[in-house]
């Protein structure tokens, strides 16, 4: 079981029939929820759009291991990206049914495993790394020309990770992490003494910085990288801290445009739990609950996103991708848990809901 | 091939009843791995990181006895022996830097001692500013302290000691440079000590890694003990390959880098690698890490030690300095080798060991992202 049971009141998952495949099928079923994420299995890599108890509708080869999954809010594109430091993204356009569509970033670009949609789902924004200039960039995507690259902003930091679009679609959350690294130097963190983590605000349109918020001087090697955002349109933000392991550095932040950060003080031993390491974080806004996940402590964390107060832990070995469920959430692990299918994939860190809006 | 200790020998029989730390569901069986996991915490602790730490407090300990030696009386002898100092601490440092976590990965503690790559070039410029006459010398440790972390380590020791104009440091005529390196050499030794005695401290770091436990902060169970451990010799491995070797050895010969390697100018590249790999081989095989595999699994273990006794081997065997061994296409294809050797034990470590013991995708899987 990897549900959060108590919260769990009732979904709309039942009745799809197990249908998997290769290609794309061409039909959405509308009302019903359907998830993509990345797995590996067996030295080969992949990622599946699937229902909420794991039936697959289709499953597309990877060149290597993805990361993220980013959909667009008609529920018609899941673009998988590549983890750092790879190249690569495929789309699968569900409308169409068509062969899957493969894109790059340029030479002197990599991705850094997410994206996310324009509120109309013309265009795609996804995180990438400038390497030979240590900068973090936003690639710009035009999804009406089979994502051919169409521009770039700087993400106004180093590292970005997740980014997400704030309520209104006119502004971009990004998580810069602060790490830098070269694909020359494999995944190896080169710069650990000066790291500069931050979470900035952007313009959807210019590209112009609106906030950016660092953590205070003390917190320079809490890395930013995961994040949702609450009912109230606060984002939470999970990090992993790269400093001694017998720090106790906060590792939820919760930021809103125009306050700045306010550190969410978790229980002791809930904090230890995390190992110092935040792997997703997701949202269920109708329910008021947030929760985190560390696979690196087997567990996850429900809270009370208006109290911050934790709510439930979950014990479950690798466990890492999460997503709002219905009135709780589901959850995926490197085990092969997919919610209450045990599948023999182990599933990257996340999960994307592919109806965004309902 | 390095079989397990007598020493260790009696643990078998209880790492025999042991599977797979994913799989024990006796009490029993917990027991004994309880017992054997403790055992291999506490020998990779005792029999690697304090002797590690401790040697490397030494080493740092002359090397700042030495270049106050040499700036008291500067001479050819004394700046040959304060170059033979620094590369007894180098290598030291060598060998225990694999250890990433600890104190080490306090106060910026690691990058002080080894800034490392500067891929950008920031930190020789830096010291070229400093030797050179563009920025003043710092006067004191808490000066030093201060500045930049590419200026307080053995990259800027070496520069010093080894770079453009040190012969002047035979001489006496050195503006300064000689007291710029008793400075770094200072820090470094005062690095050292802090390490060597926060490990020595029985109630310190050392007590929490070994005695794993729920109301332990840092390690709360068996598996948590062996992942980070196997994390030493996965991402050990990692560093030696991408981060050492591939620093200077391209994909292809237009691509190598020669002037990447580190410890170039001292001549201490391989011998910095090849004591890379003996710290590995030492937290895989002192610890016992073969202990807790089952029977069958255990012939995963023996691969991996042997990998890494012909990894050594071979570094021994490169002699001369990146540039020369790359210009040769006999001695570039044995780096390249090398780089291939290194990558057969991170899969063996990272896949075939880590599935040995429970981790179902292989350690990185959950490396962070």
């Amino acid at each position: 079981m990897i549900m959060t049971r108590r919260l769990f009141i009732g979904t709309a998952t039942a009745g799809l029939a197990g249908l998997s495949g290769l290609l794309p099928k061409p039909a959405i079923a509308a009302g019903k929820d359907l998830f993509a994420a990345a797995w590996i299995q067996n030295g080969g890599a992949g990622f599946s759009i699937l229902d909420g108890d794991g039936n697959e509708l289709t499953s597309v080869s990877l060149p290597d291991r993805g990361h993220d999954v980013a959909t667009d809010r008609a529920g018609r594109w899941a673009v998988a990206f590549a983890r750092r430091p790879g190249t690569f993204a495929v789309a699968v356009d569900r409308q169409n049914g068509s062969e899957p569509i493969p894109f790059s970033t340029p030479e002197d670009r990599h991705f850094f495993g997410h994206g996310v949609f324009s509120p109309d789902g013309r265009v795609l924004y996804a995180t990438e790394n400038d390497y030979d200039n240590a900068a973090g960039m936003i690639g710009i995507y035009d999804v009406t020309a089979g994502f051919n690259r169409i521009g770039e902003f700087p993400s106004y930091g180093i590292d970005p990770h997740e980014l997400i679009l704030m309520p209104g679609g006119k502004t971009l959350c990004i998580a810069n992490g602060g790490i830098e690294t070269h694909p020359d130097f494999g995944r190896a963190k080169l710069n650990l003494a000066s790291m500069e983590p931050s979470v900035v605000f952007v313009d959807i349109e210019s590209g112009e910085l609106l906030e950016k918020h660092t953590p205070p001087a003390d917190l320079f090697r809490l890395s930013t990288r995961h994040m949702d955002i609450d009912a109230a349109g606060n984002v939470w933000v999970g990090c992993q801290y790269e400093g001694p392991e017998t720090d106790e550095p906060p590792l939820l932040l919760r930021v809103t445009m125009g306050e700045g950060y306010k550190p969410i003080m978790l229980p002791d031993q809930a904090r230890h739990g995390l190992a110092n390491y935040v792997g997703s974080v997701a949202a269920n806004r109708s329910e008021n609950r947030l929760v985190i996940t560390s696979p690196h402590g087997n567990c996850a964390l429900v809270l009370d996103t208006r109290s911050g107060n934790l709510v439930e832990r979950i014990a479950e070995k690798n466990v890492c991708g999460a997503v709002a469920q219905g009135s709780g959430f589901l959850l995926s692990s490197a085990e092969g848990d997919f919610g209450e299918a045990k599948l023999g994939r182990s599933w990257d860190n996340h999960i994307a809901r592919l109806f965004q809006e309902r | 091939m390095k079989r397990p200790s007598p020493v260790l020998a009696a643990l078998l029989f209880a790492a025999s009843l042991v599977p797979a730390l994913s799989t024990l569901p006796a009490q029993a069986a917990k027991r004994s791995t309880n017992a054997v996991v403790s055992e291999i915490m506490t020998r990779a602790i005792e029999d690697f990181i304090q002797p590690g730490y401790q040697r490397f407090h030494v080493a740092s300990e002359k090397l700042e006895t030495d270049i106050e030696t040499l700036c008291d009386s500067p001479s050819d002898e004394t700046l040959a022996a304060a170059r033979d100092a620094f590369t007894q601490a180098a290598v030291s440092w060598s060998y225990v830097e694999i250890i990433r976590f600890g104190p080490v990965a306090g106060e910026n503690r690691y990058e002080r001692v080894l800034y490392y790559p500067d891929r950008r070039g920031v930190g020789l410029k830096q010291i070229q500013s400093l030797i050179g006459g563009f920025e003043p010398y710092p006067q004191a440790l808490g000066q030093l302290q201060g500045k930049s972390v590419a200026l307080q380590g053995l990259p800027a020791l070496e520069y010093a000691l080894f770079g453009t104009g040190a012969e002047a440091l035979a001489s006496g005529k050195d503006d300064g440079r000689c007291d710029y390196a008793g400075l770094v050499a200072a820090n470094i030794d005062a690095i050292a000590r802090e390490l060597d005695g926060a490990w020595a401290d029985p109630e310190g770091i050392s007590r929490l890694w070994m005695n794993p436990g729920s109301d332990n902060p840092v390690i709360r169970d068996n598996r948590e003990a062996l992942v980070e451990l196997l994390g030493v010799v996965v991402h050990g491995i990692e560093m030696v390959r991408d981060i050492r070797l591939r620093a200077f050895l391209g994909e292809t010969e237009g691509t190598d880098r020669p002037n990447a390697a580190i410890y170039r100018r001292a001549g201490n590249t391989f011998a910095s690698i090849a004591a890379n790999l003996q710290g590995i081989q030492a937290v895989f095989e002192n610890s016992g890490m073969t202990l807790v595999l089952s029977e069958q699994d255990r012939e995963i273990g023996y691969r991996i030690s042997d990998e890494l006794s012909g990894a050594i081997a071979l570094t021994r065997r490169l002699q001369g300095t990146a540039a020369e061994l790359l210009a040769s296409p006999e001695s570039r294809a044995r780096l390249e080798e090398l780089r291939d050797r290194l990558g057969r034990i991170k899969t063996l470590a990272n896949e075939d060991y880590g599935n040995a013991v429970g981790l179902t995708a292989g350690f990185s899987f959950a490396d962070g992202d």
